[in-house]
């Protein structure tokens, strides 16, 4: 029998065998995590639980971040993968090569170019735009779990606003070093509400999330728990009246590849025992290192200027 | 390897998620949806699947949204409801919407709703919201009131606009009130001082 246009064939109707799906994993899967990021928006600060699904990395090495990341992804985007600062390490050029041969979107290293970006460990120094959602990495969404390992009762203290203990830990760092010593993963109050882990990225990059023009989406794909900050909200890292929050000291710090300062640094020891500085973010290092030798645009504004202020006056004291 | 591409469907699904996406995460941001067909069915499409349920009293929509292979449950049960016609119904409806409880916040319903993208100027606070936005937006009648009931932060419900190939997102942590109206013809005031408190 022959096809006429009111009676397709088989073949009309499905489409085109594949080795994989667009962005590897399958619709269902996507509409959960679509379903679920949606949740995670409307409540900021929330642990939205997930169903994370298998993906072809091992758990604790960006799943969650992955799984959020092919499930935002479009035609239309740009990407960019960082880990801990750089776009050229193992995982960073893994990840970034996986999701480009499941999708075909372009990939960048300037973090004001690309729309999506996921990173572990660090947000970038320059100021994000409204239209870039930022994925992190979470290997460990709760926050409360160094003081309540049994996460019934946690979910009842999120519940009950309970962050006594979390006060206790911080003020008990105090008392035993004179300072607190919560380097990473700085809890954090959202929209006044919920405590979250803002996964491991270091004191210095906390500040961005406050009121940022940029989407946040937090990602943990062993605890399987996913959430949010939406552009334009409070986060505010736990504080005392009398000790403020301190972003690590950077000062006299000197990245000795683009002679900047003031920005995130990594310390490189060196044979005769002191050490060498350079930037943590190695993207916008890179744009710094172009535009010097005008093969590329200038870098933008960043939230920390040469001085060390944060952009946002008052929000650091 | 060929680099996979998105079906017809996919590339769908992922234009309107997108659209969900930022209308929730920019409340007071009007955000276009795929034109050519039913944007509630296209919201439906993109959200539902046997994992999760819906509601509605539109019966071609039901049918059509049936296809997903989501339940359709009632009222009081549903994950989604949507409305594509405002009445006495559907008031009731929203009134016995999930909520989500204490424990599990994000077992709230999520609305699908009609409205117009002109009209009464409200101004929209909160997450997502850069200061505060004036909308000028026609919201069905007793929305505002009816969310007054239902919003008990985090507890309660959010909300899709949907308007002709338009959705503006109305999440729980939005404040809306209507502006004042500006007063025309009116003596200055001498300003007092205004004693406030400092702000943390």
């Amino acid at each position: 029998m022959t096809a006429t246009p009111s009676t397709p064939t088989l073949k009309d109707l499905a489409h085109q065998w594949q080795d994989h799906s667009y962005a590897f994993l399958d619709e269902s899967s996507k509409r959960e995590l679509r379903r679920t990021m949606l949740k995670a928006v409307a409540l900021p600060g929330y642990q939205v639980p997930y169903a994370s699904r298998e993906v072809p990395i091992a758990r604790g090495w960006g799943t969650g971040g992955l799984q959020a990341t092919l499930s935002l992804i479009g035609p239309k985007d740009t990407l960019k993968v960082i880990d801990q600062g750089a776009d050229d390490s193992v995982n960073a050029a893994n990840l970034r090569r996986f999701v480009s041969r499941m999708t075909g979107v372009a990939t960048t290293t300037d973090a004001t170019a690309a729309t999506l970006i996921q990173s572990r460990h660090r947000v970038p120094e320059e100021i994000l735009g409204e239209r870039q959602v930022l994925v992190l990495q979470v290997p460990d969404p709760e926050p409360l779990r160094s003081v309540e390992p049994d996460i019934s009762i946690a979910r009842q203290m999120h519940a009950d606003a309970d962050y006594g203990l979390m006060w206790l830990k911080l003020y008990e760092q105090l008392v035993r070093y004179g300072r607190i010593v919560q380097g990473a993963s700085y809890p954090s109050l959202v929209h006044g509400r919920y405590v979250i882990s803002p996964s491991p990225i270091p004191r210095w990059d906390v500040p961005k999330l406050h009121q940022a023009r940029h989407l946040t989406i937090l990602s943990a794909g062993r605890e399987k728990r996913l959430y949010a900050v939406p552009p334009y909200t409070d986060v505010r890292p736990l504080e005392f009246d009398d000790i403020p929050y301190a972003v690590e000291d950077q000062s006299g710090h000197t990245c000795f590849r683009t002679g900047v300062t003031q920005k995130f640094m990594n310390e490189l020891p060196q044979d005769d025992g002191s050490a060498l500085f350079e930037l943590s973010d190695a993207g916008y290092g890179e744009k710094i290192l172009n535009a010097a030798e005008g093969d590329g645009p200038a870098p933008e504004r960043t939230y920390f200027n040469d001085e060390g202020r944060f952009y946002h006056d008052g929000y650091l004291k | 390897m060929a680099t996979p591409v998105q079906t017809p469907f996919e590339a769908k699904t992922q234009e309107v998620f997108t659209a969900l996406l930022w209308a929730l995460s920019r409340p007071g941001e009007v955000q276009a949806i795929p034109a050519g067909d039913d944007a509630f069915a296209l919201i439906g499409e993109t959200l539902l699947d046997l994992e999760s349920s819906f509601y509605t009293p539109d019966e071609t929509l039901r049918e059509r949204l049936l296809l997903t292979g989501a339940p359709h449950v009632p009222a009081t049960e549903a994950e989604y409801l949507f409305f594509s016609v405002w009445n006495d119904d559907a008031r009731e409806a929203i009134r016995q919407a999930r909520r989500g409880d204490a424990l599990y916040p994000d077992r709230a319903a999520t609305l699908v709703l009609p409205a117009g993208f002109s009209g009464q100027v409200w101004v929209w606070r909160g997450p997502g919201i850069n200061g505060e936005a004036h909308m000028s937006v026609t919201l069905p009648d007793d929305l505002a009131e009816l969310r007054e009931e239902a919003v008990q932060y985090p507890l309660g419900w959010d909300a899709f606009l949907v308007g002709e190939c338009r959705v503006m997102g109305l999440p729980r942590t939005t404040q809306i009130e209507v502006t004042p109206l500006q007063p025309v013809h009116r003596q200055p005031v001498p300003i007092q001082p205004v004693h406030r408190q400092e702000e943390k």
